[in-house]
């Protein structure tokens, strides 16, 4: 019960202190106000990482690899890059009959922006995707209705789609779009499946894709880039099935020993690593920059609460004629040196909101939160509180172990 | 009646540098309850230090000093703070109060550390303070009373825990001579009403108020005598 009241009555004081030298209090909180930013935009661009890495892995597919002219994960120059052959269609005809450690395999090229026509009702952002039967494998699980095309189907260009929900829905307010048409750059495609929604917060675009059989898209489009995506045999693990085709590639672009590949075999889990270094080194800047900021806080602040001892020596000296523990003048200096850490963490939350919310609508961080993460608010304040602890603590011992006497004498 | 202070052949030495200074050097003392006493003395004789040591604020490095039968050498930190808060009222030349905290506020204090709850404190403070005359400047900061009003809500912070006894070290030194007569009325009033009264003065006319005066010299009692007319500082007031 003492104890409380004195708690209580500390945390006033605290105020009032720290009301009462405003402009030093607010000098002091800067250094709070820097490392408990730095632990707070640490905490967002971890969670804006984590939510691109979402986003990206679930873009890859599950288990499988994807080779492509591009690499996903930007660890190749852009230069050697631009300078690589374009991947086509007739390479994968090569690769295909080396793929023996594959489950399947198909090729894939997109047209985004399409517009989907259906009498009257039309779709602006679709995505048109021109693939093989193949490609089947890979969405098995989400077909809603109907089938996928069959590889007679894609070897005679059949006019035929597979929808997405989203395009479904909208062209198809009354339901039931199974055997009926809709019109790609002019050509009538009959719709023959329909797929389920796999949106997810991110990624509502796969809700618009319409895959259509290649020949048909080649047809329409002339000459594309293409993607292969390839599963591999169940007991390959995903590096396994990466080296087949990286050896598999070679051959096909007959690549010299020892030269540079020419196109990028790109798997989720080279992703994931990718995305895991890069999160190390946000954690090692941001607990450099932590540390860096909290040890000159803490001196900063140590140094001010010296300073602050010293100037109501007199007081303590009151205080304890009165009948102040040490305990209790411990307890006062402390708490004024956590309440000014935590009031440098709040003016620091606000600064990091507005830093944040500023980021994210300027530059249109789509996969960032437009907020600090509650966790992070929490773990803020939770570092500003020990900050104000380990800054406090020396000069409230020392404060406390002064005598009344001396305390008393001090002009 | 056993005495409240008793005081055997107690010294006080401060060690500077490589130098011993006796502040005190053999003093024996009792102090009955209810009791009025001056102590009197050239500066540098020792009224301070013995009024720290019986204030409990120091303890001595020589002889025995019982505090209500207990020895007060043998306690911790933590007793003797228990001690200044429940027994002894100490009020000070230059008033001591804190200057951000109101007269109310400054006089809560000392029941804070004894953990008090607050509306209980303010009751209690405010009562202290009608007590000391003060009861319509509970508000006031310190810089907005006069000294003689600063020192009777030092008084009441004093009282306000309901103590033993009253310490004041030179209560008057820092006020006018109206002023202090004023404030040695109150403490009349109080010794009138039980309190133990003991202080320290080094003008002869504020020690004639008490009933007792002991004179200091170079850390030894010069002389313990009783005032056997003391002065009636209401009747002076009404005189004048
Ligand atoms: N903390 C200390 N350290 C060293 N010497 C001290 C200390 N406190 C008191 N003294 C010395 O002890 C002696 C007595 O001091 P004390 O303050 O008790 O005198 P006093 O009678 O109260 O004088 P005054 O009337 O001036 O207040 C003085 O010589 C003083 O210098
Ligand atoms: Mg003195």
């Amino acid at each position: 019960m003492r104890v409380l009241i004195e708690i209580y009555e500390s945390i006033l004081l605290a105020l009032k202190a720290v009301w009462s030298n405003k402009v030093r209090s607010f000098l002091t909180t800067l250094s709070v106000v820097v490392g408990v930013s730095f632990v707070t935009l640490m905490g967002w661009i971890l969670q804006g990482l984590d939510n691109a890495l979402e986003e990206t892995l679930s873009m890859f597919g599950q288990d499988v690899v994807h080779v492509d002219r591009w690499d996903w994960t930007n660890q190749t120059d852009w230069r050697e890059l631009i300078k690589r052959k374009p991947l086509r269609l007739k390479h994968f005809k090569e690769l295909e009959p080396k793929l023996d450690f594959a489950q399947y395999a198909y090729p894939s090229t997109r047209n985004n922006g399409a517009t989907i026509k259906r009498l009257d009702r039309a779709i602006k952002d679709a995505m048109v995707i021109g693939t093989t039967d193949e490609a089947a494998f890979g969405l098995a699980s989400n077909m809603e209705s109907g089938r996928f095309f069959s590889s007679v189907e894609a070897q005679h260009a059949s006019p035929v789609a597979v929808i997405g929900s989203l395009v479904a829905e909208h062209l198809f307010p009354e339901g039931a779009p199974l055997g009926k048409r809709i019109k790609y750059k002019g050509r009538n495609y009959t719709v023959i499946g329909v797929l389920s929604s796999r949106a997810t917060l991110i990624m509502d675009f796969v809700d618009k894709e319409v895959y259509i059989p290649m020949k048909s898209f080649v047809n329409q489009n002339g000459k594309t880039q293409i993607l292969i995506t390839v599963k591999g045999l169940p007991h390959l693990t995903q590096e396994q099935t990466s080296d087949e085709l990286i050896g598999a590639m070679r051959s096909v672009r007959n690549l010299s020993p020892g030269s540079k590949e020419d196109f990028s075999v790109n798997s989720s889990e080279a992703l994931a690593e990718m995305f895991d270094e890069f999160r190390i080194v946000v954690w090692g800047v941001g607990l450099i920059l932590t540390g860096l900021s909290f040890f000159v806080g803490v001196v900063g602040i140590t140094n001010i609460m010296f300073v602050s001892v010293t100037e109501r020596k007199r007081e303590i000296g009151v205080r304890k004629a009165l009948g102040a523990r040490r305990r209790s003048i411990i307890l006062q200096f402390l708490t004024e040196a956590v309440v000014l850490c935590i009031i440098g963490a709040f003016m620091s939350l606000a600064l990091c909101s507005a830093i944040v919310y500023f980021a994210v609508t300027q530059f249109e961080l789509t996969f960032a939160p437009p907020h600090i993460p509650p966790f992070w608010a929490f773990a803020a304040i939770a570092t500003a509180s020990i900050f104000g602890v380990l800054s406090g603590l020396i000069p409230a011992m020392s404060g406390a172990r002064i005598s009344p006497i001396e305390a008393l004498r001090y002009e | 009646m056993s005495a409240v202070i008793s005081i055997n052949e107690v010294g006080k030495r401060y060690i500077m540098g490589t130098q011993k200074v006796y502040a005190l050097r053999t003093v024996t003392l009792d102090i009955e309850e209810n009791e009025y006493v001056a102590i009197m003395g050239p500066s540098g004789s020792g009224k301070s230090t013995l009024m720290n040591l019986i204030g409990c604020l120091d303890t001595p490095t020589k002889g025995e000093y019982l505090f209500k039968g207990e020895s007060v050498g043998k306690m911790n930190d933590n007793q003797l703070a228990e001690i200044r808060n429940r027994e002894i009222g100490f009020v000070f030349q230059t008033f001591n109060l804190l200057p951000r905290y109101s007269s109310l506020k400054n006089v809560e204090l000392p029941l804070v550390y004894s953990g008090v709850p607050g509306s209980e404190r303010q009751r209690r403070a405010q009562e202290a303070l009608d007590h000391v005359g003060l009861g319509d400047r509970v508000h006031h900061k310190p810089n907005e009373l006069s000294g003689g009003q600063r020192q009777r809500v030092a008084i009441a912070r004093a009282l306000v825990t309901k103590p033993s006894i009253i310490l004041a070290d030179e209560p008057t030194g820092n006020l006018d001579t109206k002023t202090g007569y004023e404030i040695m009325a109150l403490f009349a009033e109080l010794h009138r009403g039980g309190n133990t009264i003991i202080l320290v003065t080094h003008e002869p006319d504020i020690a004639e108020y008490a009933h007792r005066i002991i004179r200091l010299r170079d850390g030894r009692i010069e002389s313990d005598e009783v005032n056997a007319n003391p002065r009636q500082p209401e009747a002076e007031l009404a005189a004048q």
